[in-house]
């Protein structure tokens, strides 16, 4: 019952977002950037740390075409290379927080009770500072480093996967065929893993999707901010926030990092957008 | 339809007074500075954004001429003795502090106290020379105390903020309030400081010595260095203290402006660890100094705005060696030691830097630069905090960091103290450096009086330090002031401690 | 309703318990000796250890949180900051009317601009201003808000020479901060304002009220509106409480002299109290934020209002 009843939901899903136009510009983007990032050392013309003091300082032309930065280097090559390190901070950062949460969410929902109440006290507490803060903090405890923003960017998204998958858990939890498979003896894990986790499928793609968005942003503020990413890497952040001094003459360096968080956050909006229009339709468009 | 013609007027008139003030304008000072002060009590902090602030409230027993000659200020005349560790200091009669209280021999022994209390733990590192139990009030206006060793640079080191004299009266009545509502004897008495933003202060009319043209002085916190620009161009501030090197050149081009270029105090430098391999090999030092395009640093960090450092302290400390030569730049000869000290493959590094953007900047530069030689070099950066702690372990290879010799007088006594002598290895010497021709140089040259013979042991301390190699000196960024054309009667000097109160506008 | 109010302030306690828990152990763990960070890099060993001792930092962990909450508790002294030896009471009251300042003016201009542009969309749904409004709240929602910021330096500072680009003590250095950092939230309001419109005005109600004869602006303003404006408050108010808290990137792109920045600052120089000082007195605030919006919408929405009886 439980393998139809998900086949279907996914299915009907699928169905409804071909339709959403927007979704599908969403994913297109995001594939051309996933490539991009996967291919970036066939794709990108220089290296991304490589320096000609000489060049240093061009705007756009023929050779870059974003310019150079203040050590000569490629600015078109290190938004390339930029997108590969914001997807791995998003997608691991969050991947991270999809998999603390959700253990700690489905226990909490299952199991309910004591275990319950420590995990939601610990997640209220999380949440009673603002995200960036957090996330400020930890990195300051951390250090700096590609893995130390992961961690700091994966805690403080950790509150909301862990919400999501308990509250999903707990509208799945009376009904029958988990009483049933309870009966037939199976583990509790069991049950969670292939009765309870399909059914939220929905809420969590959604939740995934959007918060790699966040994630993104988060890892870009972080490092605008001076924590996160050490040089040489590329990170758009950081870039834009050393593009920062440079204002008055050349202005272009605050362009390409920009535009390329925003092409990147507005594309996982919009598929996540259509992602919870096509899981549940009755939901404001 | 008269009264809405005496709207008119009326607003006509409001219009016009608000305009009024630009025009007697011409005598309020606003300055952009750098940082904001953390506080305004001279003797609980060592931070420059607040000395730069507390300057212009306060004074101390002497002064430096455009020479950086020492003269008398709050002390009208001292004495030292034989042993060269004991001062008699005559204080200057009908001194007010902004209060009304005249200034005695009680409140300039109740601030040396002060300096010396656990509360001023931050100005430990200056006020340590001075003998506590040393104090001597022989009347209101004379006082004596002694150094615990004698001192050639201590009459220099009272210049520094936290020799301020304040009134006893005034921090005992405050508390621990007392940071915010300051209390000096100079100028401009402090009127409200809205901290993040601004701090004013205004004319003080019983000032001791020459009053000044200005009737308001406005210092303005900025930290972003191009907003600090932008406000100069648009004329919101009069004064604009370190502008960033991007934008030197279209500030030099504006007619309305000027652009104020100084050496600087500031040494930018990799320091080894001595006692890690390969640095303990001298033809490794050597090889790794003159692989370095100096200029080229100096033209990307700081747009041209720096000059390529070549030893441990610049021409604006006091016996400087101002003809040393430039350090070779010299791939082929780098790769030639290299090879002669047995590292022909190269080898690699780890140099540690602290999360500030001209640090990371120059680390960036000489990994591309070692890179050519053989040497592959990782770079780590650490945020402030953390970078001064893990400093501490014997465990780094590489690391660059500023020195500007803690600024408390361009005496080459702060400059090669702290960093090079082996009673500190491991907390300020950071590049553990024990050697015994240095350590007596040092030594030998903080005892001395000013003079000749003091000087020769400098220039001979500055050579050896560079023939030892424990730096690789980098680039001194100059210290540039930029201010509208009408502002005069500044002296901007190398340090960025600078006083603002003579100003006026032409 | 009383009662209500004090269930939910008791239950702050033991969150805000937690939360002070927390950040002390994650100070705690954070290397680098504040030592050195105030008296300045190079101080020597004997002033680091008047400092240490000074402020009890060789002390073990536990007692140094259970002299905190004591010290909190019993006198209301949440600590002095080490770098001003000010109290931490007192330099958060300096920094925070300026972050209410700011992020207040940012939701006005986010809620001024975003609800008729909201309401709008709702009614004309599909026309081109619809869908040339949901694509610029879209990438609202989508533009880092310092990438914001520095574009608006750049046009409107350093081109146009209107605004200054930093400070916030005249009105006019008041509004490039307050706008980037109403940007989001514009986006976000004015999306939530129609989708609540749209689903509102397909109801019953609505239908029942066009039929009865009832003039369009009566239906729209009255009706759907009243009802659409809970989820819109809930939404207002939350943003409210992240803006007090997260308005770092904007204070430190325009040097406001914010909370955010006094937060940012004390993490870098390791200034132990302010930062615990802070973030309780954030979560303070945030927690009591929602708890107004939990009212006001209990106030505006008779249904929910009912429940508290």
């Amino acid at each position: 019952m439980a393998i139809v009843r998900k086949n279907s939901n996914l299915h009907l899903a699928l169905i409804r977002l071909r339709r959403n136009r927007l979704a599908l510009l969403g994913l297109a983007v995001l594939f051309v950037l996933v490539f991009t990032a996967v291919f970036a050392d066939f794709i990108a013309p220089y290296d991304y740390a490589e320096q000609d003091l000489l060049e240093s300082f061009e705007p756009p032309s023929r050779a870059h075409w974003f310019g150079t930065d203040e050590f000569g280097r490629d600015i078109l090559s290190r938004v390339i290379y930029g997108g590969r390190i914001s997807l791995q901070v998003g997608i691991v950062a969050v991947a991270l927080a999809l998999f603390i949460g959700g253990m700690l969410g489905a226990a909490a929902g299952y199991y309910g009770g004591r275990v319950d109440e420590v995990v939601m006290r610990v997640m209220d507490i999380l949440i009673s500072v603002p995200r960036i803060l957090l996330s400020i903090a930890i990195a300051a405890v951390l250090g700096p480093g590609m893995l130390n923003l992961m961690i700091a960017i994966a805690i403080a998204a950790t509150p909301a996967f862990a919400r999501v998958i308990r509250g999903a858990v707990l509208s799945i939890i009376g009904n029958e065929y988990v009483e049933a498979a309870r009966c037939m003896g199976a583990t509790d894990t069991w049950i969670i893993v292939r009765h309870i986790l399909p059914n939220c499928m929905g809420s969590i793609i959604v939740l995934t999707t959007l918060d790699v968005a966040t994630a993104i942003l988060a890892a870009s503020s972080l490092s605008f901010l001076g924590l996160g990413i050490q040089p040489p890497y590329p990170e758009w952040g950081a870039m834009l926030s050393a593009a920062r001094g440079y204002l008055r003459d050349d202005a272009y360096m605050t362009v390409f990092p920009g535009l390329a968080i925003m092409i990147t956050i507005m594309s996982l909006n919009f598929l996540g957008d259509g992602l919870r229009d096509a899981f549940d339709p009755k939901q404001k468009r | 339809m008269t009264k809405k013609i005496l709207l008119l007027l009326l607003s006509c008139c409001f219009l016009a007074a608000s305009h009024l003030p630009s025009l007697a304008a011409q005598d309020v000072l606003t300055v952009a500075c750098v940082y904001d002060a953390k506080t305004l009590d001279p003797h609980i902090t060592n931070d420059t954004g607040s000395h730069l602030m507390m300057r212009q409230i306060y004074e101390k027993l002497v002064d430096f001429d455009e020479n950086l000659n020492v003269v008398p200020n709050l002390a009208e005349s001292w004495e030292i003795s034989e042993d060269g560790k004991t001062y008699t200091f005559h204080l200057r009669r009908g001194v007010k502090f902004h209060n009304g209280e005249e200034m005695k021999a009680s409140d300039v022994f109740f601030s040396f106290k002060r300096m010396l209390s656990p509360e001023a733990a931050a100005i430990h590192a200056y006020s340590k020379v001075i003998d506590p139990d040393s104090f001597k009030i022989i009347d209101d206006y004379t006082i004596v105390m002694s150094t615990k060793e004698p001192l050639g640079a201590f009459l220099a080191s009272m210049n520094h903020g936290f020799a301020s004299i304040v009134s006893e009266k005034a921090v005992t009545e405050a508390g621990q309030d007392y940071g915010v509502n300051p209390v000096g004897t100079g100028a401009f008495k402090f009127v409200s400081w809205a901290k993040g933003d601004r701090l004013t202060l205004e004319r003080f009319d019983e000032y001791h010595g020459v009053k000044p043209a200005l009737s308001k002085m406005i210092l303005r916190a900025v930290t972003e260095s191009t907003s600090r620009t932008i406000e100069l161009e648009s004329g919101a501030v009069d004064i604009v203290q370190d502008p960033p090197g991007s934008d030197v050149n279209r500030l030099e081009g504006n007619s309305g402006l000027k652009v104020m270029r100084m050496p600087g105090q500031l040494v930018y430098h990799m320091g080894f660890n001595l006692d890690k391999a390969p640095y303990d090999n001298i033809k490794v030092r050597q090889a790794m100094n003159i692989a370095v395009n100096r200029p080229g640093m100096a033209k990307v960090v700081y747009r041209g705005n720096a000059t390529p450092a070549t030893g441990p302290w610049t021409e604006a400390v006091k016996y400087a060696v101002t003809d040393a030569p430039q350090i070779a730049y010299d791939i082929e000869r780098a790769k030639q030691l290299l090879k002669e000290a047995g590292y022909e493959n190269g080898f690699k590094a780890v140099i540690w830097v602290p999360d500030r953007k001209e640090q990371g900047d120059m680390a960036t530069i000489l990994q591309s630069e070692y890179k050519k030689i053989g040497i592959d070099m990782e770079i780590k950066v650490y945020e402030w905090g953390a970078y001064i702690e893990a400093l501490k372990d014997p465990e780094h290879e590489l690391y660059i960091m500023g020195w500007s010799g803690g600024a408390p007088a361009p005496d080459p006594y702060f400059f090669a103290g702290p960093k090079f002598h082996s009673s500190v290895v491991g907390s300020s010497n950071r590049c553990r450096l024990n050697d015994k021709t240095v350590d007596s140089l040092i030594d030998r040259g903080a005892a001395m009086k000013d003079g000749p013979e003091r000087e020769k042991i400098y220039k001979e301390l500055y050579v050896k330090i560079e023939e030892l190699l424990p730096w690789i000196v980098l680039v001194n960024p100059d210290q540039i002031f930029a201010a509208k054309k009408s502002v005069e009667g500044v002296d901007y000097g190398s340090s960025s401690i600078t006083y603002y109160g003579n100003a006026y506008f032409k | 309703m009383f009662r209500y109010i004090l269930k939910r302030l008791l239950a702050l306690i033991p969150v805000l318990i937690g939360v002070s828990f927390f950040i002390f152990s994650l100070l705690a763990l954070t290397p680098g000796d504040p030592a050195n960070i105030v008296l300045g890099a190079d101080a020597d060993e004997a002033a680091i250890k008047i400092f240490r001792t000074e402020q009890g930092l060789d002390d073990p962990f536990l007692v140094r949180y259970a002299r905190f909450v004591y010290r909190a508790v019993a006198h209301g002294d949440i600590g002095r900051s080490y770098a001003t030896h000010r109290p931490v009471a007192a330099e958060i009251v300096t920094v925070f009317p300026t972050t209410v300042k700011l992020a207040s003016l940012a939701v006005l201009t986010a809620v001024v601009i975003g609800i008729p542009f909201g309401i709008i969309s709702a009614v004309k749904q599909y026309s081109v201003l619809d869908s040339v409004t949901m694509i610029l709240a879209m990438v609202g929602v989508s533009m880092p808000n310092f990438w914001i910021g520095v574009l608006l330096i750049l046009f409107f500072s350093v081109h146009l020479g209107w605004f200054p680009s930093s400070g916030f003590d005249t009105l006019s250095a008041m509004i490039l901060p307050s706008v980037t950092l109403a940007s989001n939230t514009l986006a976000i309001i004015t999306r939530m304002t129609r989708s609540s419109m749209l689903e509102v005005i397909k109801s019953d109600y609505i239908r029942t009220a066009r039929a009865k004869g009832q003039r369009e602006s009566v239906v729209i303003w009255k009706h759907a509106l009243g009802n659409a404006l809970i989820p819109i408050i809930t939404v207002v108010g939350i943003q409210f409480g992240h803006l007090l808290g997260g308005a770092i990137l904007t204070e430190s792109i325009f040097s406001v002299p914010g909370l955010g920045r006094l937060m940012v600052d004390g993490i870098k120089s390791r200034d132990y109290p302010v930062v615990q000082g802070g973030v309780l007195y954030i979560a303070l605030m945030f927690a009591l934020i929602n708890l107004l919006v939990d009212l006001l919408y209990a106030w505006v929405d008779p249904r929910i209002r009912m429940r508290y009886r």
